[in-house]
């Protein structure tokens, strides 16, 4: 026995979970939830449930400068604000300072993330949709990539007990591109919206459009420590109600009951080490942010769940003689096959009818238009593969409809305090191909104030995305002008939509059967390193276009079950 | 105190507590300008202006006007804080012309100037088509790089009386008193009703 054991036992878990985000918190959840003490690291801040949401109860003018950021503030976060909405004041502390952490772009792309405990599970938008069995066999049927190494039928269940644990509300649809869940009563449609959906059926041939779903709490069904949605719309900020699902709500608070977690703020994982005789991954090592001493400690498993760039620069600064290109990379796929959902493609409406109709509360969601491109013969397109699907709401303007005008006096100030006329609009979320050359490096020439080498991106997309964006944007007007509406104006500016826009970066490290082109099995583990799981983003072996947060959730449940499964099954064989 | 406590005590003495009329007065009577607060980026030329330009834009009713909020030095502090050196400096350069416009008009300095005079020139740039301010607001989003030289006065200008416009939109629709008295201040609906008549609610809610 060395004379180290103490600290050994203290530094040994039998599982450690590299991240707090959406996979991180489900990771966490069911590795406790299942006996294995776990070691959860977090790179940012602590960040506890309601406590550390500083401006969840603020009003407009609460803020010294109106929510406005100063000029100081914004150039603090250059990179941050390229959504346009993140980093407005009541947000921004959940987004990076870009001084602090910066990335380099060979090509443009618009990282967005924040380090801190919980991580974007508090600033997701929430909405949650199920991959169908066309998604998990788009890759084989027409060549693009590889094939996924799991069908719809093995994710089925575990969406099962995702949605009944987080809560989604919505509507069956019986649709075999968007499958039915486990839903609670939808947010019911306003007036407008009503008539959108049916007047877009009649017209277009039965398209369907239904409610959004979300993982807001609707229904009766008690979540422990969480609420109903309140309807008060700033969910971005942190809910005081937990009306919607956040690690920081629901996930963490969970394993934290289960007396099995230890949670670590302010610990960077930089490195798996790779132990070359049991061919396992022995441990991670870790910089305390706060001491700035470097450490190392042991688990029989290591979920990571870092997010899929943060994943995959872990795994490539793990290196070693058995991989000298980062750990588990034989097939050179890690850092390859980035992608993203293609946004900032839609249209909007004037809608000049149901003057006197309002409504009361606001609503976090509105609608969603399911994929309805290339799903059988008769919807095949020409120019372009798979779909894409839409988010859109209506509602009453306020008083910035009148930001870009030049008038005013006192009619205008009093008609502002009246509700505005009723505008329509949606945005598409289309598919992105994976694509070798779609890569991140590790930039050694640039080191962070850690010393570590920061992410290099060089990511585009491609022929096949920007004729999806074209028909986004037709087809987003057809229906507004099918409804009947006036000033239907289309946007669509290629320019204006980088990689990374949608924030749902994802597969840089991917699924596959074949060892020699992916980097995971079916279960998530490295094909070659079976006690290390990657099981955000990273996995993705195809994107679709639903919102991906989902799946990850239901993915990462599912390898976690797999990972107690297999740490008893040796435990017990070495008893 | 600090600045957020600062302008919230000075909002109240100055916008709730001093009657409009008193405001009025203390305007037309420019030469006796004895407002309380101190600017930290407008120049006294610029205060007088921005104050005229709240007035006008914003006109007290039967609704509070924008001076009854102290606007002039929401507007203020938010040119100086908000805004990027470059567009400080375009701020600056605008309000120039409009004051050298202003003096050719009216043959007198701009810190002499009253409201009636003010609104006369304003209209003149304001008082247009939807067509011809389209043209304006998109001018307004190139670089004044891209500008012709012939044309640069004007985007100057533009860009200083928008940005009064502006701020001055923001500060009031977003301001507690607008918020909580003349719109329909619900922060915890609690409820969603998606149809309901206007008439049960009356105004708008406050976002």
């Amino acid at each position: 026995m060395s004379k180290n054991t103490n600290s050994e036992v203290l530094n040994s878990f039998d599982a450690i979970v590299i991240g707090t985000g959406i996979s991180g918190g489900w990771a966490a959840k069911e590795l406790c939830e299942n006996g294995l003490k776990t070691l959860v690291l977090e790179r940012g801040r602590m960040v506890e449930h309601v406590i550390d949401y500083p401006t969840m109860n603020m009003e407009t003018w609460d803020f010294e400068h109106r929510n406005e950021l100063t000029a100081d503030e914004a150039k603090r976060q250059e990179k941050q604000s390229r959504t346009g909405y993140t980093t407005a004041k009541e947000f921004r502390h959940w987004f990076v300072d870009d001084t602090e952490h910066p990335y380099t772009e060979t090509k443009r792309f618009d990282w967005m993330r924040g380090y801190h405990v919980g991580g974007r599970s508090i600033t997701w938008g929430r909405h949650s949709y199920r991959l169908s069995e066309m998604d998990f066999e788009a890759n084989k049927k027409d060549g693009h990539g590889v094939d996924w190494p799991i069908r719809y039928k093995d994710l089925a269940p575990w969406y099962d007990k995702v949605e009944e644990y987080i809560g989604v509300c919505g509507k069956n649809m019986g649709l075999e591109q968007l499958p039915d869940g486990k839903l609670t009563e939808p947010m019911e449609f306003n007036c407008v919206e009503t008539d959108f959906v049916n007047r877009v059926a009649e017209n277009m041939d039965g398209r369907v459009i239904t409610h959004a779903r979300i993982a807001h709490i609707t229904g009766d069904k008690v979540h422990v420590g969480r609420g109903k949605c309140q309807f008060r719309d700033r969910c971005m900020r942190g809910c005081p109600f937990g009306g919607y699902f956040s690690s920081n709500a629901s996930t963490l608070p969970a394993a934290t009951r289960s007396g099995n977690m230890t949670l670590r703020p302010n610990s960077i994982a930089y490195e798996i080490v790779y132990d070359d005789e049991t061919k396992q991954a022995s441990g991670v090592k870790v910089i305390d942010t706060l001491t700035k001493e470097k450490l190392f400690f042991k688990a029989k498993v290591i979920f990571c769940c870092a997010s899929a760039i943060a994943s995959a620069a872990i795994l490539m600064q793990s290196k070693s003689e058995r991989f000298p290109d980062g750990l588990g990379n034989d097939s050179g796929e890690l850092g390859h096959n980035i992608m993203d959902h293609t946004l900032g493609v839609g249209a909007s409406a004037i809608v000049n009818e149901h003057e006197d109709k309002y409504y009361k509360g606001r609503k976090p969601a509105g609608f969603y238009v399911p994929r309805f491109r290339n799903l059988d013969k008769k919807s095949e397109q020409k120019t372009f593969k798979r779909g894409y699907g839409y988010q859109g709401s209506a509602s009453r303007m306020n008083w910035k409809s009148a930001i870009a005008e030049l008038s005013y006096g006192k009619e205008l100030k009093e008609a502002l305090v009246k509700p505005g006329r009723w505008k329509i609009g949606m945005g598409a979320f289309g598919e992105c191909l994976p694509y070798h050359d779609n890569k991140m490096t590790l930039n050694y020439d640039k080191l962070d104030s850690w010393g570590l080498p920061i992410v290099d991106f060089d990511v585009e997309f491609k022929e096949n995305e920007k004729a999806m964006l074209k028909d986004m944007m037709e087809q987003a007007v057809a229906m507004l002008e099918a409804a009947g509406y006036d000033e239907v104006k289309g946007h669509y500016n290629v320019n204006d939509s980088f990689p990374g826009i949608g924030i749902h970066e994802m597969g840089t490290a991917r699924m596959g059967r074949d060892p020699k082109t992916s980097v995971l099995n079916e279960f998530n583990q490295i094909h070659t390193v079976k006690n290390v799981y990657v099981t955000d983003g990273a996995c993705m072996t195809s994107s679709g276009c639903q919102n991906p947060s989902l799946t990850y959730m239901a993915i990462t449940a599912r390898a976690a079950n797999h990972a107690v499964e297999t740490y008893f099954k040796n435990k017990n064989r070495k008893l | 105190m600090n600045r957020r406590e600062a302008l919230r005590s000075l909002s109240l003495s100055m916008g709730y507590v001093v009657a409009v009329p008193a405001v009025m007065n203390m305007l037309e009577s420019c030469t006796e300008d004895t407002e309380t607060w101190t600017a930290v980026f407008l120049t006294d030329k610029e205060k007088h202006l921005v104050t005229h330009l709240v007035d006008i834009i914003l006109p007290s009713s039967a609704i509070p006007g924008g001076l009854d909020l102290n606007l002039p030095q929401f507007i203020d502090m938010m040119c100086k804080d908000v805004m990027k050196a470059s567009d400080q400096e375009m701020f600056h350069q605008g309000s120039q012309v409009f004051s050298e416009r202003f003096t050719e008009r009216f043959n007198k300095d701009m810190i002499k100037a009253n409201k009636e005079e003010v609104l006369a020139l304003f209209a003149e740039y304001f008082d247009k088509s939807a067509d011809e301010s389209g043209i304006i607001l998109q001018e307004q989003r190139k670089n004044s790089n891209e500008i012709p030289a012939n044309e640069l006065q004007d985007y100057l200008m533009y860009k200083c009386l928008i940005a009064v416009r502006t701020f001055s939109l923001l500060g009031f629709y977003t301001s507690e008193k607008i918020g909580t008295e003349v719109l329909n201040f619900d922060p915890i609906p609690g409820v969603w009703q998606p149809c309901i008549p206007v008439s049960e609610v009356g105004n708008a809610w406050t976002i």
